[in-house]
């Protein structure tokens, strides 16, 4: 379990990171999402010990964390390309030599994993010879080749298209089944909502919202009503509203507002002139934040 | 259905499921075996074949299939992970191959001139022939006899004067006794233009005997300073290079991650500087050949000692410039970089053509082939003159490998609070505390 306590980062006038404090679980997929420019990045730097943070401290299964402790770390930078002209094997085997692997166990991780992520046919391809999406999943296996204690991404879904993605994700899930804490950061609203099992939504160098999609949703929900015309649906905000709606909004012909729960929502729509359909709407990850900030 | 060349119905065979499904009958045994042993090649599949027979297959794999088998990685063994790598990099780029090759091609060139050289006596000495024992009128006479300038020396120190002033190339010395042949003087090269008017064969004894003829030396010279600036410029540039990449990629906060900062300074100087090596082997075996080709293997014997001292100094000076290369490679800021950069260029062509442009001057000479950067073309070309003791070469080695740890020693401190400057889009200071301590240091 990796533990950030308090944590401030800043540097001349700039707060990067204001009191951030979280908890990602062995075993969990623990996704940071924000804006560019919200702190991910130095948020993951300082876990990595490559920037030092004002305040706060970050602690592995209660220890407070030690150069030496992070040499297992996974660690994916938000940059990719690697060495352009190495071979895609070698690389991987190289970066997972310089965490302490035996050469042995590092080139049959490297094969395996080349496997799982369908790049075995590039296992001998320079890596400037690769699409961008083979690149990006090179450096998940580098990442995942010395079998880390701790996997810390940042931006993992850059590069990667959509079935990239699941291959990935899917291959971090079975990693994460051996107890290691995964941690990556992301602007993709949807892909963190898909594959993380905690959030932690940053704004600003600061976390406005943490835990799970369920959690984060509230105890209040969303809910669409269709109208029949513009007109009507305009003067159903004002109606709601009165009736104690929260959040009411209007496009084209839907509105959408919150309420405690499907019935108290049924009896705000009750009469209301044009209703075509009604029911709950799920919140995504982006409406949260907008919400959280 | 039809046939998709043709385009033209085709009919099924009213048999094929027979064909397909038809089970085995007795006796046909050996066939079921040997369709358990057929292993079905997926011709789409492009996996290497070394690679396929080591792809497990993941379904019989716990989870992701990995294995953890770690070991203390001391700096050392870190250290060479990079070196490693490095030389790796290196020995494969386009670059290293077009600089070998522009090596292999000087040291031809450079045979091919002392070849011509030395046949054509070009890098004589002067024509002038002092006589000693003879007045000027008879020394005239010899002159109109030889058709050269000859001139009359009262005993052999006085022609001995001459020939180390540059005024006489040769002094014929007659033996008092006339019981042996007379002898040519000469101070340390051959007086071919005085030889060749002579009619007689004649000994020629030196003053200050050459241990190679000027007309091979200085070709060599110029070889020996191809070598360095070729191949100091060359990995400098790699090294260079990748340094940018690793730091552009991010991979720079990767190996910061794993291993400490100066056993990746030391792997990457250390190994380029070992790589450096391959330039004089394959110099020195283009010489050989071609010495060889010209039957004057006779010759690389002579040059032995001061190739030998070359490799030695040489080595050390590329130890020195590649740290330079580091020190300056390691500035977050592009200007400082250009200008580190042109800087550790502008040392080592100016420190290889210094002794070659200053030659003549035999005190300088002597301080360039103790001065680092200028020694590994100065003190050969000593060596190659028969100027040098022998462990003036191990001095000049010793002063540049200090001269280089300390290079080293700066560059590697600067790499190590460097290392994270100017590695992605933040401006923050990277942290300048830890670096582990590692079981043994490099």
């Amino acid at each position: 379990m990796l533990e950030v306590k308090g944590l401030t980062v800043t540097s001349g006038r700039k707060t990067y990171l204001k009191d951030v404090s979280f908890t990602a679980d062995s075993g969990r997929l623990t996704g940071v999402v924000g804006l560019r420019g919200s702190g991910k990045t130095e948020l993951v730097r300082s876990i990595m010990g490559l920037i030092d943070a004002d305040e706060g401290t970050i602690e592995l299964a209660g220890s407070k964390l030690g150069y030496g402790d992070r040499q297992n770390f996974g660690y994916l930078p938000s940059e990719r390309g690697g060495y352009p002209r190495m071979k895609v094997l070698e690389q991987i085997v190289y970066l997972a030599r310089l965490h302490g692997m035996t050469l042995g166990a590092a080139e049959k991780n490297a094969v395996t994993l080349l496997a799982r992520l369908d790049l075995s046919d590039r296992a001998y391809a320079q890596l400037s010879h690769l699409s961008g999406s083979e690149i990006a999943r090179v450096d998940i296996a580098a990442v995942l080749a010395a079998d880390p204690d701790v996997v810390i991404l940042d931006e993992p879904f850059d590069g990667l298209d959509a079935e990239s993605a699941e291959i990935v994700f899917g291959l971090l899930r079975d990693h994460a089944e051996s107890g290691v804490p995964i941690f990556f950061t992301t602007d993709k609203w949807r892909m963190a909502q898909e594959h993380a099992d905690d959030l932690i939504v940053l704004a600003h160098g600061r976390i406005v919202g943490q835990g799970t999609f369920d959690d984060l949703q509230g105890d209040e929900r969303l809910f669409a009503a269709r109208f029949a015309s513009e007109d009507d649906a305009s003067s159903a905000v004002d109606r709601l509203t009165a009736a104690g709606a929260a959040d009411v909004t209007v496009e084209d012909e839907v509105v959408t507002f919150v309420a405690p729960d499907e019935e108290a929502a049924a009896q705000r729509v009750q009469g209301l002139a044009g209703l075509r359909s009604f029911g709950p709407r799920t919140r995504d990850l982006a409406d949260l934040f907008k919400e959280s900030v | 259905m039809t046939d998709k060349k043709t385009n033209d119905p085709v009919e099924p065979a009213e048999d094929a499921d027979d064909i397909v499904s038809e089970p085995l009958k007795d006796g046909d045994e050996s066939d079921q075996d040997l369709a358990d042993d057929f292993v079905e090649i997926d011709e789409t599949d492009e996996t290497p074949e070394e690679l396929r027979e080591e792809t497990p297959d993941p379904a019989t794999l716990p989870a992701t299939g990995l294995v953890s088998e770690f070991h203390d990685l001391t700096a050392s063994q870190a250290a060479y992970l990079v070196s490693h790598r490095e030389t790796s990099s290196v020995s494969r780029s386009p670059l290293f191959y077009v600089s070998a090759l522009l090596l292999g091609v000087s040291v031809i060139a450079a045979l091919i001139v002392g070849f011509q050289r030395a046949g054509a006596g070009i890098g004589d000495a002067p024509e002038t022939l002092a006589v000693v024992g003879v007045d000027q009128e008879q020394a005239d006479g010899f002159g109109q006899q030889l058709g050269l300038p000859v001139v009359s020396v009262e005993d052999q120190e006085a022609g001995e004067a001459m020939l180390r002033s540059g005024e006489a190339g040769a002094v014929y010395v007659l033996d008092p006794t006339g019981m042996q042949q007379a002898s040519l003087l000469a101070l340390d090269r051959d007086p071919q233009s005085i030889l060749d008017v002579l009619n007689q064969p004649i000994p020629v004894d030196y003053l200050e005997p050459p241990a190679v003829a000027p007309a091979v030396s200085d070709p060599v010279a110029w070889g020996l300073a191809i070598v360095v600036a070729v191949g100091v410029l060359t990995l400098g540039a790699a090294l260079t290079q990748n340094l940018r990449t690793e730091k552009r990629n991010r991979l720079a906060e990767v190996i910061a991650s794993t291993i400490p900062a100066r056993a990746s300074a030391w792997g990457r100087v250390y190994g380029l500087t070992l790589l450096f090596l391959t330039f004089p082997v394959l110099a020195g075996a283009v010489l050989l050949v071609g010495l060889s080709i010209g039957q004057r293997t006779d010759l690389a014997v002579d040059l032995l000692p001061a190739l030998g001292w070359f490799a030695l100094i040489a080595l050390m000076t590329a130890f020195l410039l590649l740290a330079a290369h580091l020190w300056a490679a390691t500035s977050a800021s592009r200007r400082v970089r250009r200008v580190g950069y042109g800087a550790a260029v502008v040392l080592t062509v100016a420190g290889v053509l210094a002794p070659l442009v200053l030659r003549a001057e035999s005190t300088v000479m002597l301080w360039l082939s103790y001065a680092p950067l200028t020694s590994p073309v100065a003190m050969p070309m000593r060596y190659m003159a028969g100027q040098a003791e022998w462990w003036e070469g191990l001095v000049a080695a010793g002063i540049s490998a200090v001269v280089g740890f300390i290079v080293y020693w700066l560059a590697a401190s600067a790499y190590q609070r460097t290392l994270l400057r100017g590695a992605g889009r933040s401006g923050l200071k990277p942290s300048p505390r830890k670096r582990r301590s590692a079981p043994s240091q490099v």
